[in-house]
């Protein structure tokens, strides 16, 4: 065999090495090959900015909706760090650095900024894990909208939307969306309101959701395992 | 430098390129596009098999986001060679071939690893309409732009190191 023949092959096995046993290796280089250069104020974050304002609107909208108080879910959550993002289609896929050795457990809860509901774990790994995030197609939960608590259905995607609202409801630009499904804490921010329309069928009213922040610049985030459990032992 | 060194090379930096560009920019409009896998086709008509399969494996090192090995992954590593070794039972204007392939790898790429969305968008939750849109949208943007940067990048390619056994 010639000798660049034996070079392409030595690379090959380089990467198949590395690709099976040292992935964090790509995952670091690539978060280096992505990262903002020459941001002028990176202490000023943005996104993290937007985070805060939706997480502080959910807050809000709690207190007008219910006066009780919620029990502390964070307790005995996970701390974990963005590594990857899913870089093809339609899937939202997110890779964190936590897996069965940090405690992390599948479909537990990942929330971003105290009050932000970014998605589930779907797969737990060794030390990674990876969670379904919100504007995945397949995502589907309860939420409800602004102070009033209006009902719908969160179907996550490109552009997530709240549909089966009825159509008796006066929804408002800009109020803010958040979780009221069985499976998250109630009341976790979603995103706000951006375009209400009909539904194709004209039986109820569909609303188009803005995150606001943009998804790939989170980097830490909180993981709450079996949240569902754990409150219905309390 | 002789030719099929400096045409590696040259592939090779289209490729850096577009595993910067599909990472950081490849989800601008929200979709994301498959740009790397499109410049691997193109590449699998001017480069050795060892060559091609160096380069598909810096990809799957860059693109790879979990532990261990996907479909969307093993997609990567097949398709690209589907097109080496289907150029030489089907032959003919590299062009078409070249058209041909890019269509049909992005069109397979998609229903390997889209499959379970496109499935829960058309029976799982009765939203068939405005959920199957927003996917056709998504295929049909990615089909569009990822053909034309193929042609791009392939008469570029074709332009400077078109082979002379190749009906250009």
């Amino acid at each position: 065999m010639r000798k660049k023949n034996w070079i392409l092959l030595l690379l090959i096995a380089i990467f198949v090495t590395l690709i099976l046993w040292k992935p964090q290796v790509g995952w670091r280089t690539r978060s280096v090959l992505i990262r903002d250069f020459g941001d002028p104020s990176p202490e000023i974050n943005l996104s993290d900015l937007v985070l805060e304002n939706e997480s502080l609107r959910a807050e809000l909208a709690q207190f007008q909706d219910i006066k009780s108080q919620l029990p502390d879910y964070k307790e005995g959550g996970v701390v974990a760090m963005v590594y990857a993002s899913y870089p093809f289609n339609l899937k939202n896929e997110v890779l964190l650095d936590a897996g069965y050795n940090q405690g992390v457990e599948e479909e537990g809860v990942v929330i971003a900024k105290e009050e932000v509901l970014l998605g589930r774990v779907e797969k737990v790994f060794k030390n990674t894990s990876i969670i379904k995030t919100v504007l995945d197609n397949r995502w589907r939960s309860s939420a409800r909208i602004g102070k009033n608590g209006i009902e719908g259905l969160l179907v996550g995607g490109v552009k997530p939307k709240l549909t089966l609202v009825s159509r008796d409801v006066v929804v408002d630009i800009g109020d803010v969306v958040y979780s009221a499904d069985a499976e998250f804490p109630y009341g976790l921010a979603i995103g706000e309101v951006l375009t209400v329309n009909l539904s194709k069928d004209k039986l109820f009213q569909e609303v188009e959701l803005g995150l606001g922040y943009d998804l790939s610049k989170v980097r830490t985030v909180l993981i709450l395992n079996k949240y569902n459990s754990n409150n219905e032992g309390e | 430098m002789r030719e099929s060194n400096s045409i590696f090379f040259v592939i090779f930096l289209i490729i850096a390129i577009s595993i910067v560009f599909q990472l950081k920019f490849g989800d601008v409009t929200g979709y994301g596009y498959d740009i790397v896998l499109v410049s691997l086709i193109v590449a699998s008509f001017f480069l050795s098999f060892f060559e091609l399969l160096v380069l598909v494996f810096l990809g799957i090192f860059f693109l790879n986001w979990q532990p261990g090995i996907s479909i969307e992954m093993i997609s990567f590593l097949v398709l690209p060679a589907l097109s080496f070794w289907g150029r030489r039972i089907f032959p003919g204007k590299a062009w078409f071939g070249g058209i041909g392939f890019l269509a049909l790898g992005i069109f397979l790429f998609y229903l390997t690893v889209d499959f379970i969305p496109m499935f829960y968008s058309a029976v799982g939750y009765g939203d068939f309409t405005s959920s199957m849109w927003q996917i056709l949208g998504s295929f049909a943007g990615n089909f569009i732009f990822g053909v034309l940067f193929g042609v791009l990048v392939f008469y570029i390619l074709g332009y400077f190191y078109g082979k002379k056994e190749y009906d250009w």
